[in-house]
């Protein structure tokens, strides 16, 4: 599931190194149009809907994060 | 459930609506910040409309209406657009932000709504280098004795729909925060930029030169203050009109690149952006 995020967030924003950084939307290398954007991706690659009081700025900011996000969300995969 | 007018909401109001309304498919374009919403609210230029898979926002502007939807489903704006949108005096604007396969379901059912597309603006980013010996003769920071000197800028020389003409206390905040700056050798504003840094993004939001002063450096003068500006920038980021390919062009010149993120200006009657043509100043 990592790697699978690692690429969402990469194909997004090619210009950061993802595996290696944290705290995606306080530095922001995330902003509010890039979230639109990778939860409709996560929602897709992951087949879940992510629920709408899960999007808050504190459930992007690391690889850890987003995982523990889709989860919750009840991926399959 | 029909369609209901709400009163005396708040901006926590809309979040939960954008939390009700989420699912897998859903749309929106409100990005709008609690400190924009609530000046909206305040000045009572704010109307919200609900129904079950669906909520919008009519917003009163700089003489035209702006529309903003939350959808659990695309379809759902058209119920908007066809029973609310077209019952308002004057022209209707609303703006459609994300990539090719976000914005492609959303635009085709405002362009078969009696919407055409009026503008699009592209992100342009780059990470951020160093640049050494620059100089900074000429550029001053910005302070309230030259707001009313701006705001003419703006009334005269920007588009009132794509650009986004910001308020008084919008320009107010970024005087406070020291992220306009101007460049002038006579004394009046020959060319100013707006900037702004979150985390560490520079966000470029306004750059301008007279038209009078173009061509002779004032620009490039005012962009090394947005290149150099503020500390632990790692990204600098922009929107820019599409079809201004002059500026793209400035841009590339200076490294950014274009991202596949774009925001779509639709508006309910047709007519089409054209760039300014300045050529009588030259």
């Amino acid at each position: 599931m990592r790697n699978q995020i690692i690429q969402i967030l990469n194909e997004i924003r090619p210009e950061f190194d993802f595996a290696t950084e944290n705290n995606f939307i306080t530095q922001g290398l995330l902003d509010s149009f890039d979230l639109i954007t990778l939860v409709t991706d996560l929602d897709e690659k992951f087949d879940i809907s992510i629920d709408g009081t899960d999007i808050l700025p504190e459930n992007f900011e690391s690889i850890e994060s987003i995982e523990s996000l889709i989860r919750k969300n009840g991926t399959k995969k | 459930m029909g369609m209901k007018q709400i009163y005396n909401f708040t901006f926590s109001d809309i979040k939960r609506e954008v939390y009700r309304l989420k699912c897998k498919g859903s749309k929106t374009n409100f990005f709008m910040s609690e400190m924009q919403f609530n000046t909206l609210l305040f000045e009572n230029k704010v109307r919200a409309f609900t129904r079950d898979h669906a909520c919008c926002l009519l917003v009163e502007d700089n003489g035209f209406t702006r529309f903003f939807f939350i959808v659990s489903h695309v379809e759902e704006i058209k119920c908007f657009l066809t029973r609310l949108v077209n019952q308002v005096d004057g022209e209707v604007v609303t703006e459609i932000v994300g990539d090719s396969n976000y914005l492609l379901s959303i635009r085709s059912v405002f362009l078969t709504n009696g919407f055409y597309e009026y503008s699009s603006m592209v992100r342009m980013s780059k990470i951020r280098t160093e640049l050494s010996e620059l100089s900074f003769d000429y550029i001053f920071p910005l302070k309230s004795d030259k707001k009313t000197e701006l705001q003419v800028l703006y009334n005269n020389y920007f588009d009132k729909f794509v650009e986004r003409i910001p308020t008084s206390d919008e320009i107010d905040h970024f005087i406070i925060n020291n992220n306009v700056y101007y460049f002038s050798d006579s004394g009046e504003i020959q060319g100013f930029i707006i900037f702004e840094q979150q985390g560490s993004t520079m966000h470029l939001r306004y750059w301008f030169v007279h038209p009078q002063y173009r061509g002779k450096g004032v620009g490039s003068k005012l962009m090394n203050v947005f290149l150099s500006h503020g500390n632990n920038v790692r990204r600098e980021l922009f929107w820019v009109i599409e079809s201004n390919v002059d500026a793209i062009k400035k841009y590339k010149h200076y490294g950014f690149a274009q991202e596949d993120m774009r925001n779509l200006i639709l508006i309910n009657k047709e007519i089409k952006y054209e760039e300014p043509d300045y050529s009588n100043f030259k």
